[in-house]
């Protein structure tokens, strides 16, 4: 156990000592690069959006004016008259007679009981 | 004329003027490449854990109070962002003395000679890599801290939040493991 912890201690011990502080040419170079890319990227898909929506107000437009134009012959042409006025006034004279029967049947109802 | 101190150069580079950030990166990545190599093997992996520290220190600049040194609130990122490479590169490998390359067999056969020191610290330093493998990373965390960046208990239970008794357990049972694993590869033993 005691070879083993002293082992176990050179190795770190060397391990330590290796110097591990250098830093690449330029490194500092490469931090600011990604530092200054960023808002950039930020501002571009701002860009990117913008660009797209003013690409999307010609077609949109387009369709727009196809649409009123397809839409207006419609407008101008004279609008159907109601169909079912015919029926319903059918509907309503029979209501009339209906009321006037039940009507008649309440007038007459009392001789009945007599 | 005298240079900038790091509160000037933060209140700059808070005003809008990013070029002001420049001279705070020169000076604190030496520290901040000398904690990344205790913890990531391959150089790639180096630079890219030191951008990270180093961007997240730009974004999050505005949450920095001025109450510690400039250096103390960087380091701390730093040292979130190792232990977040390594969750995110957990090997929990175990290694045999089968596994050792010869410069590693080499260095445990010259240990009792003199001139051993400073003969094959690159061995010693993928030895050493072997043992951390096989720990968790938070055991491997606080382990490197303490061992290799010779950082206080006091020191590693403020940067983890963990309770200095808490430390210490970790660390104890963390080199008794990695003292387990110093038997399982020495060939000598394996012999």
């Amino acid at each position: 156990m005691k070879e083993s912890e002293d082992i176990l201690r050179k190795m770190l011990t060397e391990t330590r000592e290796i110097p591990v502080d250098h830093v690449p040419y330029a490194f500092e170079k490469r931090i600011m690069a990604h530092i200054e890319a960023a808002p950039q990227a930020a501002i571009n898909l701002w860009q990117q959006w913008s660009q797209a929506l003013w690409r999307a107000v010609v077609p949109c437009l387009a369709v727009m004016i196809l649409v009123a134009v397809l839409d207006s012959p419609e407008a101008a042409a004279p609008q159907p008259q109601p169909a079912p006025s015919a029926p319903l006034s059918a509907q309503t004279e029979t209501t009339d007679e209906d009321l006037e029967a039940i009507v008649m049947l309440a007038i007459e109802t009392p001789t009945l009981d007599r | 004329m005298a240079e900038p101190t790091d509160q000037e150069l933060i209140a700059e580079v808070l005003s809008g003027q990013t070029a002001s950030f420049e001279p705070l990166v020169v000076k604190y990545q030496p520290r901040v490449f000398a904690l990344a190599r205790r913890y990531a093997r391959r150089e790639t992996e180096v630079e890219d854990i030191v951008q990270t520290v180093f961007l997240k220190a730009f974004s999050k600049l505005s949450s920095y109070k001025g109450t510690a040194p400039f250096e103390h609130w960087l380091m701390r990122t730093a040292t979130y962002t190792c232990y977040d490479f390594l969750r995110k590169h957990q090997r929990n490998r175990e290694w045999n003395a089968t596994d050792l390359s010869d410069e590693e067999n080499d260095w445990f056969e010259n240990l009792g000679e003199e001139s051993h020191a400073h003969t094959n610290q690159e061995a010693a330093r993928a030895l050493v890599d072997k043992l951390l493998d096989e720990l968790k990373p938070d055991d491997r965390h606080i382990i490197t801290l303490l061992e290799l960046d010779r950082k206080s208990i006091r020191e590693i239970a403020d940067l983890t939040g963990l309770s200095e008794s808490n430390v210490k357990v970790k660390a104890h049972r963390a080199r008794e493991k990695m003292r387990k694993a110093v038997d399982r590869l020495n060939p000598e033993k394996y012999l």
